[in-house]
C-alpha cells in the first residue's frame, strides 16, 4: 500500500519513489525495543 | 594475601615488562570495493491517529528495485530526520527486517520526539545483505498530523 511519495538517490542516481507500509495498527501501552541477540 | 605459584615469584605480574610476542591484529575478511551515497526523503500522507502506529519502507523495500540489501552489499544508516506539522509527541523507531523472516521487525532503537527530531544512527549498526531498515512511527499525541516528513542519509558499500 502506497502511503507517501518521495525521492531516493543511490550513488548519484535519482529516483522518484513510493513509500509503502503495512496497515495502521492500534497499539496499547508503550512500544518496547527488543534487544539484539 | 599474595598467591604463590611454583617457579614464579609472589605478587602481581610485572606488567611493565615487555612480553616480546608479536600477534597480528585480526582483520575482518571484508574488502570494500565501492561506496555509494544513499539518501531518501519523503512525505507520508497517511498518518496514524493517536494510539496507532505504522511502519514503512522505501518502494520495493530497500530501494526502487531491491527488496532487500543485496548479499554483496552492506548499508550504514547515518541519520534519520522526522517532523510533523503539529505539536504532538510521537515515538520514532528504527528497526530491521530480515529476508528469512519477513513481516517481523526487530526495533533497534526508538525515541520519543516532539514535533521534530533526528536520530543519529552512525556507527550504531551496519545492515547486512538480506536485511533492510524499517522506520516506525507511533502516534502518542492527541491529534493526527496532516503528514510526516522523513529523510534518511547513509552509505551503501559493495563488499568482497
Amino acid at each position: 500500500m502506497i502511503i507517501g511519495k518521495g525521492n531516493l538517490s543511490i550513488g548519484g542516481k535519482d529516483y522518484e519513489i513510493n513509500i509503502v507500509k503495512n496497515e495502521i495498527k492500534e497499539e496499547k501501552g508503550l512500544v518496547r525495543g527488543k534487544p539484539m541477540g | 594475601m599474595a598467591i604463590k605459584i611454583a617457579g614464579v615469584r609472589a605478587g602481581r605480574p610485572d606488567y611493565a615488562k615487555p612480553v616480546g610476542i608479536e600477534v597480528p591484529l585480526p582483520r575482518p575478511g571484508i574488502k570494500v570495493v565501492q561506496q555509494m551515497e544513499y539518501w531518501a526523503a519523503g512525505e507520508i500522507i497517511n498518518v496514524p491517529p493517536p494510539g496507532y502506529y505504522t511502519w514503512w519502507v522505501v518502494e520495493k523495500g530497500f530501494s526502487i528495485d531491491q527488496e532487500w540489501i543485496p548479499d554483496n552489499q552492506r548499508f550504514s544508516l547515518n541519520k534519520v530526520t522526522i517532523s510533523v506539522p503539529a505539536y504532538i509527541t510521537f515515538q520514532f523507531g528504527i528497526g530491521v527486517e530480515n529476508k528469512s523472516n519477513p513481516g517481523s521487525v526487530t526495533i533497534l532503537y526508538w525515541e520519543t520526539i516532539k514535533q521534530r527530531g533526528s536520530v543519529d544512527f552512525s556507527n550504531m549498526r551496519v545492515f547486512k545483505g538480506g536485511e533492510r531498515p524499517v522506520y516506525f512511527f507511533y502516534n502518542i499525541g492527541d491529534v493526527t498530523p496532516d503528514f510526516i516528513d522523513w529523510s534518511v542519509v547513509g552509505v551503501v558499500e559493495v563488499i568482497e
